[in-house]
């Protein structure tokens, strides 16, 4: 378990690490109000609430020959929902990435490679997890106000019980719009593929396992992974599916001087498992990001 | 006959020289340009250059001996614009802890300087005139501009939008301004007489500033 005194000796020692070598701190704050934040299929189980998170993170930039850089970065974080203190968690986890420019200028496409692994320690016991990443992003700037970037990335968790055994990947494009020098808009659109973990009150568990809602939910969810976790309440269950999610989001960032934005979000996503179960969520995000 | 005795021609070589530096001074005149934009609002960084028109051969430039400095420090060029004259050497410090990889695709000298870290300096021959855009290829919202001229007239406005050309010899002269967000030309012919210290202003209409980005992006959304 990190515990905050741990994570601010961790602070102290990379604001140490930052005047010693050319290491660049940054701190991502945010707070979302998320709609269906528990991830369920049914009306009456659709929870919403305020999900804050902040990570600080330490990067380091190796330039290494012509057009190649290696970006290695070591970060830290917290994330918290006041409402289900349940699922908080603490995040902490290193990444290397690779990232190569084919040619000179600002307008060179840019391919990274990435590679990471995440210690996520949560308050329900069965989602303490290493998280194995891999990550592939192509981008290209085509004028000083446009630039584009498609992505493709891996994730594997290691979880102490199979319910958070997750493992998928994404693909995704970004469309980034420099309106003017403080103002940014940017939009995305993807989905994702594999397994995904829901939320369910114990009621509405009873009745997908006793066929109730229907014949191949409960015979899809009676082979699935599942586990009381008391997430959103008294006797919440979390499932682990098979399926994929649509999603995407709008973001409208003002810069705040050279190293600072404050980035507003819209997204979206819509869900469908392997039973052609449904839901969708939507959340405003609003994101501080700075670089000390 | 009067007769005139020169004990020695030394005195004599001192007037003479005083004479001729006192009217050459004469014959030398100031010109103050102030750069406004369409709101009346100086103009920093605007690059003045005046032209001589009528002179039978090229000004000399007399470039400088030592190099003019463009140091990266804090990941951005210093200063963001330089005018020199052509056959100036330019060094480009790194006062970094990183590595940069300075470059220039402009045809006035397309250059590249591979990575290099603190304490290293290279300089480059700046020896056509023309506008050179500089950038890091590590770091793309670096960018700075050197503007290198045929004259040895030139001048950079400072905060209130005023450059202060002195010592022009009298004459009839092109008057250029360049900015790196001047929409069209600037340029006028005017008049520098002995003596005489002229005021010219000039309004310029300045694009919107379209300089890469530094700010921290996000990292968008995405279902996890």
């Amino acid at each position: 378990m990190i515990h905050p005194e741990r994570a601010t000796a961790l602070f102290l020692a990379a604001l140490a690490w930052n005047s010693a070598f050319a290491v660049s701190l940054s701190l991502d704050a945010s707070t979302t109000w998320a709609d269906n934040i528990s991830r369920s299929a049914l009306a009456a189980d659709q929870t919403d609430a305020f999900f804050h998170d902040a990570h600080l993170t330490a990067s380091h930039l190796q330039p290494l020959a012509t057009g190649l850089s290696l970006i290695a970065e070591a970060s830290a974080g917290y994330e918290v929902v006041p409402r289900f203190p349940q699922n908080s968690a603490y995040l902490g986890g290193a990444t290397a990435a690779l990232r190569k420019k084919f040619g000179i200028g600002a307008f060179a496409p840019v391919l990274v490679s990435e590679i990471g692994l995440q210690r996520r320690e949560a308050r329900i016991a069965g989602d303490n997890s290493w998280i194995a990443s891999g990550a592939l992003r192509f981008s290209q700037r085509f004028t000083d106000a446009w630039r584009a970037s498609i992505s493709g990335d891996w994730e594997q968790h290691y979880a102490a019980h199979s319910t958070f055994d997750v493992r998928h990947h994404r693909l995704f494009g970004t469309l980034t719009w420099d309106i003017t020098d403080r103002w940014q808009l940017s939009g995305g659109h993807g989905r994702l593929w594999g397994d995904f973990d829901a939320n369910a009150s114990w009621s509405t568990w009873g009745r997908a396992l006793g066929g109730l809602i229907s014949p191949v939910v409960a015979s899809y969810y009676n082979t699935i992974s599942w586990e009381v976790t008391n997430a959103y309440g008294p006797g919440w269950v979390t499932y682990r599916v098979t399926g994929h999610s649509d999603f995407w989001w709008l973001e409208l960032s003002p810069a705040l001087g050279a190293n600072t934005s404050l980035p507003l979000r819209y997204e979206g996503s819509t869900t469908v498992n392997r039973a052609g179960i449904k839901y969708e969520q939507y959340g405003w995000t609003l994101g501080v990001l700075h670089r000390f | 006959m009067p007769r005139i005795f020169l004990h020695s021609p030394a005195p004599v070589l001192a007037c003479l020289l005083a004479f001729t530096c006192h009217t050459s001074r004469l014959a030398a005149g100031n010109v103050v340009v102030i750069v406004k934009d369409t709101k009346g609002q100086p103009v920093t960084d605007a690059v003045v250059s005046l032209i001589p028109l009528e002179a039978s051969a090229p000004a000399p430039l007399h470039p400088p001996v030592e190099p003019v400095v463009i140091s990266q420090h804090g990941e951005e060029f210093d200063p963001y614009v330089t005018v020199v004259a052509v056959g100036t050497h330019v060094s480009f410090p790194n006062l970094d802890s990183i590595r940069h990889q300075v470059y220039s695709l402009s045809k006035t000298k397309p250059f590249e300087i591979p990575l290099y870290g603190s304490g290293t300096e290279q300089s480059i021959l700046f020896d056509r005139p023309g506008i050179v855009a500089l950038g890091c290829n590590i770091h793309d919202w670096m960018s700075a501009y050197l503007v290198v001229v045929e004259t040895p007239h030139f001048m950079k406005t400072a905060g209130d939008g005023v450059a202060r050309l002195a010592e022009l010899p009298a004459g009839r002269y092109r008057l250029d301004v360049w900015h790196p967000r001047l929409a069209g030309e600037s340029r006028r012919d005017l008049v520098v007489a002995a003596a005489d210290a002229a005021t010219q202003t000039i309004s310029v209409t300045l694009k919107p500033d379209r300089r890469i980005r530094r700010a921290p992006d996000g990292a968008g959304g995405g279902y996890k």
